[in-house]
């Protein structure tokens, strides 16, 4: 992550924070502002954590989110998030949506990069308590989520009726893909995101990624990331939906196995995700999700993972209760049982749902 | 002489087929596109993001609706802080010449909280209830808006649209009056409501709102609050509860259970975006009543 002198920016935050929380809501100079914080729980049977059979009890990532028009152009938002590792910078960019050709938008600064479905969106507002292990494995960023500095072009493609395409393309400061390195290695994203609305109510989104950047400076060796989605909301009786959704990545890195002579050999490793969330009686969500990959440790082996969750939302996403269990079957080793528990809760203005 | 004349011609029809196209008009909700539908008539082609069934609360933000936006001339907007997923919509689309309408302007807003306003109070609108068509008094003010944008967009039609809102409005007082007689024997009463939806009907028709089965807005009813709504029920004859269609039945079917009271599941938004929808919807919702 991208950190900033934390004390510094508690300080700035600190000070500004009387000034939103006179009015939350934007005005003509104020961010609207959301804070979002959680509790999380986890008891695991995994004898490789320090926490074997013991239930652990932590304030999970706390989220400060500020976002308003800069101008009539131009939007900003600012995501800085307090964890275990620090104060943060998680989001700044601004999106360009006016005064460019139409169909067109621009974005600039740091961001949860548009690959998949997952990735661009903040895990607290997933239906589920942790990220897919696939992404964790497969995506730079590992477990923090693919998130770097760039710059987005995003145009809308021909379309007809309800079927809508969008094309984006980032240049990256490719940070994300060499972590331990401070040598600068631009990296690219491609995405091609198709939205078909079937009887005005039934969407369905399938797309396709592609991301290549340099895991080693020094000997600038490469790591690509290919991956298709998709993704479906079904209307059923009463209140109810059920979303059914998935992901498909492939990564092919050339990994360095002599530092001093910079021979590489190439490891190629794929995995998906699928889950089904049904959404019923207003609050409550249960789901089910599968979760399968190539750990880096050992590209032969496959890891897996089945996952039930279950969520109640008193008013929406200002106070969120989840929990989960997980079965986790790594490779050649004796599966894993864990039982997690989330409380969420946020305060600041309702933000719209995205599909 | 003759290219003069020829190139003339194609001018004029291509001018003529450039009118010809309809002005596509986006909404948030299909009483504003059905209004829009009676105002801008065969100069139109209108559409509604929400539909008759979905809560106008929280609607989900598709790339769809993006992408048919970002060919629209006009989005109009419940307004009142409804619909803040259509700021996403409309800046997704991407669409610099769309003209966004606040259709709530002008209209006098009921329940505006006074002093501050924080969640302790539920999900609660901070400028004032905007469920505010439902007073079909107010869809004349809504037209009116929808006039004014029409005509900025397409001033070669001014007339027209004129023509159409002159008669939109004189067709909603004859059938106000008419709701009105049919209402009549209700004036007075109280009704339940699950959701603050009902007020500006109420207001309009001379109902009295004698409780919500939402403690507050956007909570769902304890049994302390159900038991309460049954002595109110009980002691002032509450004979009808209004269930928006979207919220679950467990509290009216329980207070029916207990009191008798006859429960009308019925969407606060009409079901199509036809020119007469907005009255058909009302024609529905005081049919039901007075059965």
């Amino acid at each position: 992550m991208f950190r900033l002198r934390p004390a510094f920016l508690f300080l700035m935050v600190c000070l500004l924070l009387p000034v939103f929380f006179v009015t939350a809501s934007a005005g003509v100079a104020n961010p609207d502002l959301s804070v979002i914080g959680q509790l999380v729980s986890h008891q695991t049977d995994d004898r490789a954590s320090q926490d074997a059979n013991t239930p652990t009890l932590n304030l999970g990532e706390t989220e400060f989110v500020f976002d308003a028009y800069l101008n009539p152009y131009a939007k900003g938002m600012f995501v800085f998030s307090v964890g275990t590792g620090g104060f943060s910078t998680e989001e700044a960019y601004l999106n360009i949506i006016k005064g460019i050709p139409d169909g067109m938008a621009l974005k600039g600064g740091k961001y949860r990069v548009g690959f998949g479905l997952l990735n661009p969106v903040h895990p607290h507002a997933y239906p589920f308590i942790d990220t897919p292990r696939s992404l964790a494995a497969l995506l730079p960023g590992g477990e923090d989520g693919f998130n770097d500095v760039g710059a987005q072009a995003s145009f809308f493609l021909p379309s007809v009726g309800n079927w809508a395409s969008t094309i984006t393309g980032d240049v990256l400061n490719g940070s994300s893909f060499h972590p331990d390195e401070t040598k600068a290695s631009a990296a690219w994203v491609c995405r091609l995101g198709n939205s078909f609305l079937f009887n005005d109510s039934i969407p369905l989104e399938v797309g396709f990624s592609a991301t290549q950047g340099t895991n080693n400076v020094q000997w600038n060796t490469r790591t690509g990331v290919y991956g298709g989605d998709v993704k479906t909301k079904l209307p059923l009786t009463g209140q109810a939906n059920l979303t059914l959704q998935g992901e498909y990545l492939y990564n092919s890195s050339s990994i360095v196995v002599d530092s001093t002579t910079g021979h590489f050999d190439t490891v190629n490793r794929s995995g998906l995700y699928t889950f089904a969330n049904l959404q019923f009686r207003q609050r409550y969500n249960a789901g089910i999700m599968y979760d399968q990959y190539q750990p880096q440790e050992n590209s032969t082996g496959i890891d897996r993972s089945v996952k039930v969750f279950l969520g109640y939302a008193l008013m929406e996403e200002t106070t969120l209760f989840r929990v989960a269990y997980e079965r986790f079957f790594p490779g050649g080793a004796d599966p894993v049982n864990t039982v997690s528990f989330q409380v969420l809760f946020s305060m600041g203005p309702h933000k719209p749902h995205q599909f | 002489m003759k290219k003069i004349v020829c190139s003339t011609a194609v001018i004029l029809l291509i001018a003529a087929a450039a009118h010809a196209v309809p002005v596509r008009i986006a909404a948030s909700l299909p009483d504003l596109a059905s209004i829009a539908a009676a105002v801008g008539g065969d100069k139109v082609e209108v559409f509604s993001i929400a539909r008759s069934n979905n809560n106008p609360h929280f609607v989900e933000v598709l790339p769809s609706y993006m992408i048919k936006v970002s060919h629209s001339a006009v989005y109009l907007k419940a307004g009142l802080a409804l619909d803040q997923w259509a700021d996403q919509i409309i800046d997704g689309s991407r669409n610099n010449r769309l003209l966004v309408v606040d259709c709530s302007e002008g209209v006098t807003v009921l329940q505006k909280p006074a002093g501050r306003v924080d969640a302790s109070m539920g999900d609660v609108h901070s400028q004032g209830n905007p469920h505010y068509w439902l007073d079909p008094s107010n869809g004349v003010v809504i037209a009116g808006n929808v006039l004014s944008a029409l005509k900025k967009i397409d001033p070669s039609n001014a007339g027209y649209y004129d023509a159409n809102y002159a008669q939109f409005k004189a067709e909603t007082e004859k059938r106000i009056a008419a709701w009105k007689g049919k209402m009549a024997k209700f004036a007075g009463r109280k009704i339940l409501s699950y959701h603050s939806s009902w007020v500006y009907f109420a207001n309009a028709f001379e109902l009295a709102i004698a409780g919500n089965v939402e403690p507050l807005p956007g909570i769902p009813p304890t049994g302390k609050h159900l038991a309460g709504l049954v002595d109110t029920i009980t002691r002032d004859h509450v004979a009808i509860l209004l269930q928006e269609l979207y919220f679950p039945d467990d509290g009216p079917q329980f207070l029916a259970r207990q009191t008798g009271i006859r429960v009308l599941k019925l969407s606060p938004s009409c079901s199509e975006v036809k020119e007469d929808s907005y009255f058909r919807h009302f024609d529905e919702i005081i049919d039901q009543i007075t059965k």
